[in-house]
């Protein structure tokens, strides 16, 4: 076979397929020009201006100016102007860094097509002596048999200052921004299309308005009026399921406001900082701020009613997402932006670690949930300085007492939503059922025996003799299938049963394990003292020993090696008292309910946690204020009792640490509530509970021990794992209180007597 | 005998006999071992180990504030030293180091108590510390050298405004010592001077008395 090679020739496009293009991707009018404000954005504006200027009987215009970065003419001619570049693909965020770039798709500019017969685009960068003017005249494209590369455009580099009919546009070195002049306007802007645009870009604003943010002003100059509007998303807030307002004012009076709107209803909250935030180190010194943010869940029922369609609630969640500080009016970044210490709140770590929903238990807000701002001044809130490379504040001590403020307000209105969210929840509740059941199955006897009767009537008079056989032996059969389908439900039922007495018995022992899981937490981290004493001691020796033997003529210094062993024997012991608690737990009798006398489980406790106690100068009593110490038995697992003795010492404990030694003190109280109820007051004169905690520290995952940052230490499970003992276990009661008489936490127990 | 010292601080009584004498059996050849009790404040306990005398290095408890003797921590003790001297090596020493951020910026590292109990963890340790210390010993030596030739020029040629700021840091480290402790004189030394006063008031009374 021969060949030749004729010609090399790449496709060629039609001009009008640039149109197309542009006709395709952009949907719409409104859409087209939300795409170059979308692009002032990605450009970091701070200010767009989109002024239609209309005429009923001349051509219209419509004028598109930023402040963003501008392009450079070699921008212009290498960006601009090739149509489909990869660079807004390969970027997720604006120049600045500060914002996710929106236009994804670099096909805006085909859009302008739609909406005028001329383009006048002027551009220019910071500190450039010159702007660069480019004019498209998009007629070009639909002449017949014209090949893309046949439509030149003339750039031009243009002096300043640059004023034309429209105002002025660039006048010294230090303007930049891009200005589109969209001449000959093909659509008709009434007040309806006009709004629809305004809605669309509404979106684009956050809705905390401040100086420096991002901000559209549309304005329409007609023959009839002229009008301006700055546009806001304020509207959207209405959106929220929850609005938060809170404040602390310079005399340190801490206030939240915890609207939920889908009820209506307004929870107030009061406290004093010292009060509110027990940890002495955490001092309200950031001086007045508010503080405020909206729980906004996507809602695809009320997004429908308000023909908002779901990827513009999204992209707008996107933008505006978090929490951002405002000082004075202005912007202070990066708090709130969406990279890295942005999220200053860790709110998105704080999801991750509790993915829950709402009505479980340690719901955390996401990320993408709420919308919120902190206001502070530079007049009062001096100690929020301005790091010195202006990369957000300093981050000292107050920093971080404000950065705790915000986290525990969040705090409060997490544990709100939940608990409101929870009481709502359709419950199943297996007593209706079973009294629906047997209704049901009164009904249907009723109705067999009306059956029966009446065909019993039916049976004496008019009936043949072969029909009454065949009734009489359905009537058998229909009688036969009803005692089966008894039977059935009977063994159904039973079935029923033993597998709940499993289940029980099944969450029997995983609440004991919990109780031991208690115990080894609270063991393990008090243990390891005493194993660093006594590993550090017995090596000791070893060394004394080895001196004597490769040197026998030194001295050994026998009291010295009698203070080491005494050392040995003191720590090794006290790991072997827990060891054998634990272990004694696990024999099988420990794990069985009976009567348990609770003065007596206290009181081996506090013995087992004397030396701690010791270490800690801390005084305990246990008070009978009625009746004999020998009445107050419970009818517990004994496993159960002595993890909540455990957990609420080494609460105490821990609570203690932040008091003077002089003023440690624990007390458990028993008296007679009423003949068959006991109570027992446990308190400690510890820093006591955070105002407003009384309820929320029985939640799982709730815990009042914070690091310097704010951010939550505890495991959060202990109490939650006794309230759970004491409520669903033993038909018991458990409150707590912020401050007892000794000045501490109290924890009040109600108890049935077991006799 | 030596007499630079390495210096621990503690609260816990028990604790204090066990690791004097494990430090003592690392150390003792070399350095002096000397154990303090916190007081009750930052500043005082703060000016109590400054005049200790000349430590080249800092053992710190972290839960110093257990027995309710202090209110403050190992890491909140670290970070005032760190004010006074940016590079004498500090280490926390502490059974909980789980619960210690381990990129505290003002300790050298973080020791757990339980390593002191195993002879290969506690030889490693032993050659570490060793090292910061004989490098810090190192940097004290070339600093006091620069000093007193610095000061021989200033009183023979005069300084450059580069070499006068240079013998005023180095200046600033030898005297802040001293300093510090001026600056928070403890309850204890006001109340002596106020009671020397008192005694030089009656004399200069009997004085007259005795004149008049």
């Amino acid at each position: 076979m021969k060949r030749k090679l004729i010609s090399k020739k790449p496709f060629e496009f039609s001009a009008r397929v640039t149109l197309q293009l542009g006709r395709e991707s952009i949907s719409s009018s409104t859409a087209a020009i939300s795409e170059l404000v979308k692009n002032s954005y990605d450009a970091d504006a701070a200010n767009v201006n989109v002024n239609f200027h209309l005429k009923e009987h001349s051509t219209s215009s419509l004028v598109i100016t930023d402040d963003g970065w501008g392009m450079s003419s070699e921008d212009l001619l290498s960006d601009w102007l090739r149509v489909g570049t990869e660079k807004k693909k390969s970027l997720e965020l604006s120049k600045s860094g500060r914002r996710v770039l929106t236009g994804a798709k670099g096909l805006g500019r085909l859009g302008i097509d739609r909406l005028c017969k001329r383009l006048v685009l002027y551009t220019k960068t910071k500190d450039s002596p010159t702007a660069t003017l480019l004019t498209i005249n998009w007629r070009e494209y639909e002449k017949e048999d014209r090949n893309i590369s046949d439509v030149e455009h003339e750039v031009y580099e243009v002096e300043l200052p640059i004023i034309d009919k429209y105002g002025k546009v660039f006048l010294s070195d230090e303007d930049h921004g891009t200005r589109l002049l969209l001449v000959g306007l093909k659509d008709r802007w009434d007040k309806k299309f006009l709004n629809d645009l305004e809605n669309e870009l509404r979106l684009l604003v956050s809705p905390f308005r401040s100086n420096n943010d991002f901000s559209i002003r549309v304005s329409t100059f007609s023959e009839n009026e002229n009008t301006t509007e700055k546009l806001g998303s304020e509207d959207l807030l209405d959106f929220s399921s929850w609005t938060v307002s809170a404040s602390v004012s310079s005399q340190s009076q801490v206030s939240i406001e915890l609207k939920d709107n889908k009820r209506n209803e307004i929870h107030k909250l009061d406290y004093y900082w010292e009060e509110w935030i027990k940890d002495s180190k955490i001092k309200h010194n950031f001086g007045p701020v508010r503080f405020s943010f909206y729980y906004i869940p996507q809602d695809n029922a009320k997004l429908n009613s308000v023909n908002f369609k779901r990827t513009d609630f999204q992209q707008f969640m996107r933008l505006n997402r978090g929490v951002r500080i405002y000082r004075d009016n202005f912007r202070v970044r990066p708090y709130g932006e969406p990279t890295g210490r942005g999220d200053w709140l860790d709110l998105g770590y704080r999801k991750a670690s509790s993915p829950g929903g709402i009505a479980q238990g340690g719901w955390r807000i996401a990320p993408n949930q709420i919308l919120g701002a902190v206001e502070i001044s530079r007049r009062t809130n001096s100690p929020l300085n301005d790091q010195a490379n202006r990369e957000g504040i300093l981050q000292n001590d107050a920093f971080l007492s404000l950065r705790t403020f915000v986290l525990k307000v969040i705090d409060e209105f997490e544990t709100k939503a939940h608990k409101v969210a929870a009481s709502h929840k359709a419950q199943s509740d297996s007593e209706q059922l079973k009294s629906l059941h047997l209704e049901s199955q009164k009904h249907l006897n009723e109705a067999s025996t009306s059956l029966h009767s009446s065909i019993s009537t039916l049976y004496e008079d008019t009936i043949s003799k072969d029909k009454k056989k065949i009734l009489k032996k359905q009537i058998d059969e229909f009688e036969k299938a009803q005692k089966r389908q008894r039977k059935t439900e009977r063994e159904y039922y039973e079935s029923l049963k033993r597998e709940k007495e499993l289940l029980e018995d099944q969450k029997n022992t995983l609440s004991n394990l919990a109780s031991l899981g208690i115990l080894t937490v609270c063991f393990g981290h008090e243990i390891r003292q005493h194993t660093s004493q006594a590993l550090t001691d017995s090596l000791e020796i070893w060394d004394v020993m080895n001196d004597a033997i490769q040197t026998p003529l030194l001295p050994v210094d026998h009291d010295e090696c009698l203070r080491i062993s005494e050392s040995i024997q003191r720590n090794i012991s006290y790991i072997e008292k827990f060891s054998s608690l634990a272990l004694s737990n696990i024999k099988p009798d420990k794990r069985k309910r009976k009567r348990v006398n609770i003065p007596k489980v206290f009181r081996y406790v506090f013995d087992l946690m004397s030396s701690s106690f010791n270490a800690m100068d801390i005084d305990y009593n246990v008070l009978i204020s009625t009746g004999s110490e020998a009445n107050y038995n419970a009818l517990a697992f004994e496993i159960d009792w002595e993890s909540i003795a455990i957990n609420l010492i080494t609460n105490s404990m821990w609570a203690l640490e932040k008091i003077d030694s002089s003023k440690r003190f624990i007390e458990v109280e028993f008296s007679d509530e009423t003949d068959n109820t006991i109570l027992i007051s446990f308190r400690d004169s510890g820093v006591g509970l955070e105002a407003g905690s009384e309820e929320s520290i029985f939640l799982p995952m709730k815990s009042s021990k914070r690091d310097r940052a704010g951010n939550v230490t505890g495991t959060g499970m202990g109490l939650a794992i006794v309230k759970s003992h004491i409520e669903n276990h033993s038909s018991g009661k458990l409150t707590a209180t912020a401050s007892s008489s000794l000045g501490g936490a109290e924890f009040n127990f109600r108890i049935p007597r077991a006799k | 005998m030596p007499n630079e010292k390495i210096i621990y601080i503690e609260d816990q009584q028990g604790s204090i006999e066990t690791f004097t004498r494990a430090l003592r059996r690392l150390y003792g050849k070399e350095y002096l071992i000397e154990a303090i009790k916190p007081l009750s404040s930052l500043p005082e306990t703060l000016d109590r180990i400054l005049s200790a005398g000349d430590a080249v290095a800092f053992f710190l408890d972290e839960k110093l504030s257990l027995s309710g003797e202090a209110n403050f921590h190992g890491t909140d003790l670290a970070e005032a030293i760190r004010e006074f001297d940016y590079k004498v090596p500090v280490y926390i020493l502490t059974s909980y180091s789980s619960e210690i951020d381990p990129l505290n910026e003002n300790v050298e590292y973080i020791l757990d108590k339980n390593d002191f109990g195993y002879p290969d963890r506690r030889h490693k340790i032993a050659k570490r510390l060793l090292r910061h210390v004989n490098t810090f010993k190192e940097i004290k030596n070339k600093r006091s050298h620069r000093f007193d030739q610095l000061l021989k020029k200033s009183l023979t040629e005069g300084l450059t405004t580069q070499e006068q700021q240079e013998y005023e840091n180095l200046n600033f480290l030898r005297v802040k010592r001293v300093l510090a402790t001026e600056e928070a004189p403890s309850l204890e030394q006001e109340n002596n001077l106020i009671e020397r006063e008192k005694i030089i008031e009656t004399i200069s009374k009997k004085i007259k008395e005795i004149k008049g």
